[in-house]
């Protein structure tokens, strides 16, 4: 790399609007656009003096290669916009806002930040460096992603390849300037492991929306609306026959699911995610275990103590709450095993409503007591 | 009391499970893909892991997205802690092992390797007095043995870098047009990838960059040719106008017939004859150095024929026109990876659609909102809406050199080794003409 003059990172610089880069007859797209000025904008955290050191150090620590293009202002630029994302309404003038932005900036992996500021610039010599890292990469977790269920290869390679487009800035910014997504990218994970997350965002939303969109139909294939949905019926109309024929055990299940939602908001966030994996993701424990980063083993135990513990506690607030007996706990348990109606808080009365809701606080500190 | 605990806790899995299943929606926005990708390397401080875990606890896309994200990045992961202990003595116990593996195939791989038949081919690929490219591997590595011509025989054994691929790996003997690809990479060798056990055949054909590195050939490469420059509608070629990139010349040789010839026979003319030339045989044209057709298209009715020569390796500047039927909608493929499209007559240009390793060669738009295009390596694409492109599933492994479209259903596509491909469902399923 050619030794440059050296340059005071904190410099002043005045605010300019980048050229436009227009695709027009005659010029070759795989040519890279002229240095722009550097651009400020409004999600820009501007560092102080106090932050050279640590932005020289980022620097440093990336090493850009002279025929990425990019130079250390840009590179700045880029670090500030990660501070200011990180930091949203820091002051950048006081002095501990500035001690944790320091932290931040050396967690940073710095190489990844600028090559996607070079590849979002437009560099051809960064983005062929790009491809060369990490499209294997690309296509191999596009495979992992889709699986064989939704078309294999073909469907991996679509989805890796329409990444493509976006990444390299097919879009345009209202104000004409071209767009790419590594612009969203700021160094506080790998680029590969951001360019994973972008895949999965799009797979997912993808199988959402086509789910979402794909009508029900029935035998003969006409298409079912939501109201003629098999299900829809029964659930409209379930929680009324159960409060008509058995109030009783309506009742029960409307302050199980009141005991419940306060017993699951009251858990450790990490106790009730593994919950959320296990029962409502049907995820075994290895899987869940690869999520959290723990052993199989050690998510088997938490698992079993965290519903002991829901177990307990709901059984808890059933009896100092509501003051039922052992008798009545039982029995609203084994009622809870039948069939589940939608939701039945809607159907306690008002001041009942408010009482299981406002009981419910009082389940952590362990009072129990119901206020009558 | 046992059985009633068992039942209580029976009891309590079923409540989480309804609970969990049928909760509400997180209260707050999904979090970025930054934000995923930084929770699933552990990098997140303790107060946004508690925030973002009670978000993950209650929003099932999210949860998704992290399986996804950990499933992707499943071979990277460090091992679990119970086989940290392993990993030390794996060490001492494999390291001279696959040293000793390793050594031995480095000899053995230095042993001259006879010219395989597939090289018979790659003398259309030479320019004069041009040594021949370092071998690369690409899909039509699948083609079988059986497909190459018995009769061909090697005149000479080629030197080793011809039969090495990128990664170091002895390449199958299979006609290949990049035989004859001049010149190492100027890069120095990336590290190939990991490769996922898992993969299917058909994926694990899809090498690393590094073995199609285009642009260390574009530096290294003579001036390069430029491939057909228009296209009419519903196929052909036409030699017109031929946009010359900057400060090259080139020789491009282009013949070609009217769109609408109804009774043109298949010609056919597959690589043993250039092949048995190189064995030398008594074919006057068949010298190694000497340029030669790459290959020939044959088509039947409304199908126009083309032969191009194609005498150096791809030019990144080199662009083809697709056009409509309207003369102001233009498609556009520069250096083979970048589509574009004008509405104006080519005055502006719009990129719509790009790959990097894309080499897309041909193209057909029967309709100002439908484009067919097709190239190396199997790439089919298509548009419907003047839009958006779809990579449809090629028809075959091979490399398609021309593509005549009827309308958004009905294409046909040809190989550069000959063969006929139909559809008449937009690509959904094809036909091997006759």
């Amino acid at each position: 790399m050619n030794p440059r003059p050296a340059q005071p990172l904190a410099a002043p610089r005045a605010a300019s609007v980048q050229a436009p880069v227009a695709t027009t007859a005659m010029t070759a797209p795989a040519a890279a656009p002229a240095s722009p000025p550097v651009q400020q904008t409004a999600d820009s955290l501007q560092f102080p003096a106090s932050l050279a050191d640590a932005a020289e150090r980022c620097w440093r620590k990336a090493a850009a290669p002279a025929d990425w293009n990019v130079t250390r202002d840009e590179f700045r630029a880029a670090l500030e916009r990660s501070a200011a994302k990180r930091f949203p309404g820091a002051q950048p003038y006081a002095q501990k806002e500035a001690g944790k932005i320091e932290a931040y900036l050396d967690t940073l992996h710095a190489r990844d930040l600028a090559l996607a500021a070079a590849c979002s610039k437009g560099s051809s010599a960064a983005w062929d460096c790009f491809m060369a890292e990490f499209r294997p990469e690309l296509y191999r977790a596009a495979r992992s992603i889709v699986g064989q269920a939704s078309g294999g290869d073909a469907a991996a390679r679509e989805l890796a390849d329409s990444l493509y487009a976006d990444l390299y800035g097919l879009r345009e910014s209202p104000a004409g300037r071209r767009k790419s997504l590594l612009e969203y990218f700021h160094g506080r994970s790998k680029l590969s492991t951001w360019l994973h997350a972008v895949l999965s965002q799009r797979h997912v939303d993808e199988i959402r929306r086509t789910r979402a969109t794909e009508p029900l139909e029935n035998e003969s294939g006409e298409v079912i609306t939501e109201a003629e949905a098999p299900g829809a019926a029964r659930l409209a109309n379930t929680a009324s026959f159960e409060s008509q024929e058995d109030p009783e055990r309506a009742s029960y299940l409307a302050a199980l699911q009141v005991a419940m939602a306060a017993v699951l908001g009251a858990l450790d966030s990490r106790d009730r995610l593994r919950l959320a994996y296990y029962y409502a993701d049907d995820r075994t424990l290895a899987e869940i275990g690869r999520l959290l980063g723990e052993h199989e083993a050690t998510v088997s135990r938490k698992l079993d103590r965290t519903r002991r513990d829901v177990g307990s506690r709901v059984e808890r607030w059933l009896r100092d709450g509501k003051k039922w007996s052992e008798a009545q706990v039982g029995a609203c348990l084994e009622c809870a095993r039948g069939e589940w109606p939608f939701d039945l808080i809607a159907h306690l009365e008002p001041a009942d409503a408010t009482d299981a809701k406002r009981d419910a606080t009082a389940i952590d500190s362990g009072a129990g007591a119901r206020k009558i | 009391m046992a059985l009633r605990d068992q039942n209580r806790n029976k009891a309590s899995a079923d409540l989480l499970r309804r609970t969990l299943a049928s909760s509400a929606a997180a209260a707050e926005p999904c979090p970025e893909p930054e934000i995923l990708a930084v929770y699933s390397e552990r990098a997140l401080g303790a107060d946004e892991t508690a925030r973002y875990e009670l978000h993950f606890s209650q929003c099932a896309r999210c949860r998704d997205q992290l399986a996804r994200i950990i499933r992707a990045a499943a071979p990277t992961h460090p091992f679990s802690r119970r086989h940290r202990w392993v990993w030390p003595w794996t060490w001492f116990v494999l390291t001279p092992v696959t040293a000793a593996l390793l050594f031995a195939a480095a000899l053995l791989l230095r042993r001259p390797v006879s010219k395989p038949a597939s090289e018979q081919g790659l003398v259309a690929m030479q320019t004069p007095n041009q040594p021949p490219r370092v071998d690369e591997p690409g899909p039509q590595d699948r083609v079988q043995e059986t497909e190459q011509p018995p009769s061909v025989k090697p005149a000479s054994p080629p030197g080793p870098s011809r039969m090495r691929s990128a990664t170091g790996s002895i390449r199958r003997a299979a006609p290949d047009y990049k035989g004859a690809i001049v010149s190492p990479p100027r890069r120095p060798a990336v590290a190939p990838a990991p490769r996922d056990k898992e993969l299917s055949d058909s994926y694990a054909t899809d090498l690393p960059l590094q073995s199609r590195n285009y642009t260390a050939l574009k530096k290294s490469a003579k001036p390069a040719p430029q491939a057909p420059a228009v296209q009419t509608p519903g196929g052909g070629v036409q030699s017109g106008d031929i946009e010359q990139p900057r400060g090259q010349s080139q020789r491009v040789t282009v013949e070609a017939q009217a769109a609408t010839v109804t009774s043109a026979e298949p010609t056919q003319q597959p690589l043993a004859d250039n092949s048995a030339g190189n064995a030398g045989g008594s074919a006057a044209e068949a010298t190694p150095k000497k340029a030669r057709p790459m290959f020939m298209a044959a088509g039947g009715a409304a199908v126009g024929n083309q032969m191009i020569t194609v005498e150096a390796p791809l030019d990144h500047s080199a662009r083809m026109l697709v056009p409509s039927p309207d003369p102001q909608v233009l498609w556009r493929i520069s250096s083979g990876r970048y589509v574009e499209m004008s509405v104006d007559a080519g005055t502006t240009w719009r990129t719509q659609w790009t790959s990097p390793t894309a080499h897309v060669v041909a193209g057909s738009a029967p309709s100002i909102d439908t484009c067919w295009l097709v190239g190396r390596g199997g790439i089919v694409l298509l548009t419907t809406d003047a839009n958006k492109w779809r990579t449809l599933t090629p028809p075959a492994d091979a490399d398609f050199g021309s593509v005549a479209a009827v309308d958004a259903s009905s294409a046909t596509v040809t190989a550069t080794d000959g063969r006929q491909f139909k559809t008449s469902d937009g690509g959904k399923h094809w036909s091997l003409a006759p």
